[in-house]
């Protein structure tokens, strides 16, 4: 088969954490079950089951209401320690095929496979046996992707999820997107689709279809993207590297040396915000954050903090980031730069929009709306009014 | 486990006396000859011409172990006409009903070509035609790309009703490969071969001439062992029959899938299971 110049592979487990506790455990492929965290007032569904998939539980769902839909529900805690076993696992298989990967976790891995034919044959023929390896080696179905870009790719899967496989040509992006489903398109998210909807938008095409000004009217700024996006246009690259080795850093070399702590927290805070914007967008969140400090005797201090869930929010950020400036800053001395990496990134939990609980959505549609006015008018628009007092 | 049947598009050309039949050996006789080679075989010509019921009987009588796919007919997937089309569907149900009979009707082709767009005049046709076929076992085949989209997936999953996976040349106008499985009963898997050259602006036979290497039929098997999963029986039918290139490279398929090595010699393809 000629070479399609679809050079992009990803690869999908669905409802990954569901899937590899019936990889683990093979008597609960037919029993409805979801994995999810217990203990607060509003749980809510991590992942469902095929089977709870089928009777209508979902994502983000209130554990509550799963329960009242299938009374037999089964609910097992996240098995961190298998997810992440199983994670590697696929890393390992795709690294046989590709130098070129971006591992994104809980199921997600894109190759690129450029050069790779007269090693390997057709792409779609390494996407099968790959996807053949993942269920000999961990009994795990996949959906499988050939395309000339991440985005349509990831669309690819999401079409035939929860298993399957599609290859689409180089030039038929656009064509094999017009009648996907809106929900199926990065970035339209719940309440996105909700406004298409009114509009009468359901489908991928419907978008791409859009001109320039009703895009603005419609959409803002942000819409022209998510056209752009619907007509299959991607240049982004394979972000290499593991997730939880890949950094968002910032790094601020004042004017003149200072000494004054609120000077500092004024940096430490804008350094936190722009980094969590970075990382928010690319879909990340992290769980550690370090901050280095150069003196002017040329010596240097760092330190750093970790959690064992995931930080996300500016609010979350800038504040861990100053208890780790105040650690750091040991020394009396003038400082010349500051420096501030989010690290141990991870994908963010599925976006629960209206199944979050109050506070946390409060937080989530404060910082959504935060993120937006920095998207539409640069990142400086708003901020802390530390970094502006002490700019 | 699923049980997976290996075949060809079509049994009757005389182009294959001599690769695949004996010299020598009468058209009529042709099915008799196949059944010793295929368990299963995909009924091309009902397409073309519809079938009669006393046909299909004595085509069934004459090869009592064949499994039998049936295309249906052009005029309930090419050449639609509103005001007639039930009374076609209810011809053509008549006539495959001694093969659902005898338990011997693997599945219905409905084959649909490129002017078949994803509309909601076509779409409400298709719901139609499917309820008047209901009782069948049913495979669709969409040569329009607009039908591979999740909407058409979840409503065939609705309706237990396999999407046809197709192996193709990868040119323009030719739909996405696609292999998803659709209904926990049935797989159809249709290899047509990839003579780019050829599949546009050429004779038909020239569209299907193509032989699959060993190579490329190993990346096939890795495709077809993805359907066996959860579903009972899986059909492959390969269309690339000129020159008897389809029935070489079923055979050579079968040894693949049964572990042998692949060889030369014709030999009997019987079911397996995977």
């Amino acid at each position: 088969m000629r070479p399609s110049g679809a050079s992009i592979i990803h690869i999908n487990v669905t409802d990954f954490a569901a899937a590899v506790a019936v990889a683990k455990n093979p008597s609960l492929a037919d029993t409805p079950f979801v994995v999810a965290m217990e203990g607060s007032a509003r749980t809510v569904v991590l992942t469902p089951s095929r089977r709870a998939w089928e009777e209508g539980v979902r994502t983000g769902m209130p554990l509550r209401l799963a329960k009242q839909r299938i009374p037999s529900l089964q609910v097992l805690p996240w098995d961190r320690q298998s997810t992440a076993k199983a994670d590697a696992a696929i890393t390992t298989i795709a690294q046989a095929y590709s130098p070129s990967i971006q591992c994104d976790r809980g199921g997600h891995i894109y190759l690129d496979m450029q050069g790779t034919t007269r090693l390997f044959g057709p792409v779609v023929d390494s996407a099968v046996h790959i996807r053949g390896e993942i269920k000999e080696k961990l009994n795990l179905d996949a959906s499988v992707a050939v395309a000339s870009n991440k985005l349509v790719a990831k669309v690819g899967t999401r079409t035939t999820r929860p298993a399957g496989l599609i290859q689409v040509r180089e030039g038929d992006e656009a064509s094999f997107l017009a009648w996907q489903d809106v929900s199926l398109l990065s970035g339209v998210g719940v309440a996105t689709a909700r406004l298409l909807s009114v509009a009468g938008i359901t489908t991928i095409g419907q978008i791409a279809a859009l001109k320039d000004d009703q895009v603005l009217a419609f959409l803002g700024k942000r819409g022209l993207a998510l056209r752009d996006a619907a007509r299959g246009l991607d240049s982004s690259p394979l972000q290499t590297g593991l997730p939880e080795k890949r950094l968002v850093q910032r790094k601020i070399r004042f004017a003149a040396p200072i000494l004054e702590m609120d000077a500092l927290h004024a940096a430490v805070v804008a350094a936190g915000e722009d980094a969590a914007l970075a990382m928010r967008s690319a879909g990340l969140g992290c769980a550690k954050i370090q901050i280095a400090l150069l003196y002017s005797d040329g010596r240097r201090t760092e330190a750093s903090l970790r959690t064992k869930g995931q930080w996300v929010y500016d609010h979350e950020i800038t504040l861990v980031a100053w208890k780790v400036a105040q650690l750091a800053a040991s020394r009396r001395v003038h400082v010349l730069s500051c420096s501030l990496s989010l690290a141990e990134l991870s994908p963010l939990a599925p976006t629960l929009d209206l199944f979050l609980p109050d506070a946390q959505h409060r937080s989530d549609s404060l910082q959504q709306a935060v993120d937006r006015m920095r998207h539409k008018f640069g990142p400086g628009i708003l901020t802390h009014a530390t970094t502006i007092a002490h700019a | 486990m699923s049980t997976v049947l290996i075949g060809t598009s079509g049994y009757s050309y005389t182009e294959w006396i001599g690769p695949v039949y004996a010299q020598g050996t009468r058209r009529e006789d042709f099915l008799a000859h196949y059944a010793q080679l295929f368990p299963t075989v995909e009924l091309n010509f009902s397409y073309y011409r519809m079938p009669e019921a006393t046909q299909l009987a004595a085509m069934h009588k004459s090869a009592p172990s064949l499994q039998f796919s049936i295309k249906a007919h052009q005029s309930l997937t090419h050449t639609i006409d509103p005001a007639s089309w039930r009374e076609q569907a209810l011809l053509f149900s008549h006539a495959i009903e001694p093969l659902a009979h005898n338990q011997v009707l693997s599945a219905v082709l409905l084959q649909f070509p490129y002017s078949f767009h994803y509309e909601i005049a076509e779409r409400k046709y298709l719901d139609s035609l499917l309820k008047a076929l209901a009782p069948f076992p049913l495979a669709i085949e969409f040569r329009n790309s607009s039908w591979y989209n999740n909407r058409t997936l979840d409503s065939l999953r609705q309706r237990n009703i396999a999407l046809a996976s197709l192996d193709m040349p990868s040119v323009k106008g030719n739909p996405p490969m696609m292999d998803v499985k659709t209904s926990n009963s049935l797989a159809y898997i249709r290899l047509h071969g990839r003579n780019e050259e050829t599949w546009w602006g050429s004779d038909r036979a020239s569209r299907y001439d193509y032989l699959y290497s060993a190579k490329e039929l190993a990346s096939l098997l890795g495709r077809i062992q993805s359907f066996t999963t959860h579903t009972q029986k899986v059909l492959i039918y390969f269309n690339n029959h000129r020159r008897g290139q389809a029935v070489a490279n079923a055979l050579m398929l079968y040894q693949l899938a049964v572990g042998g090595k692949v060889c030369d010699l014709p030999g009997q393809a019987s079911s397996i299971s995977m």
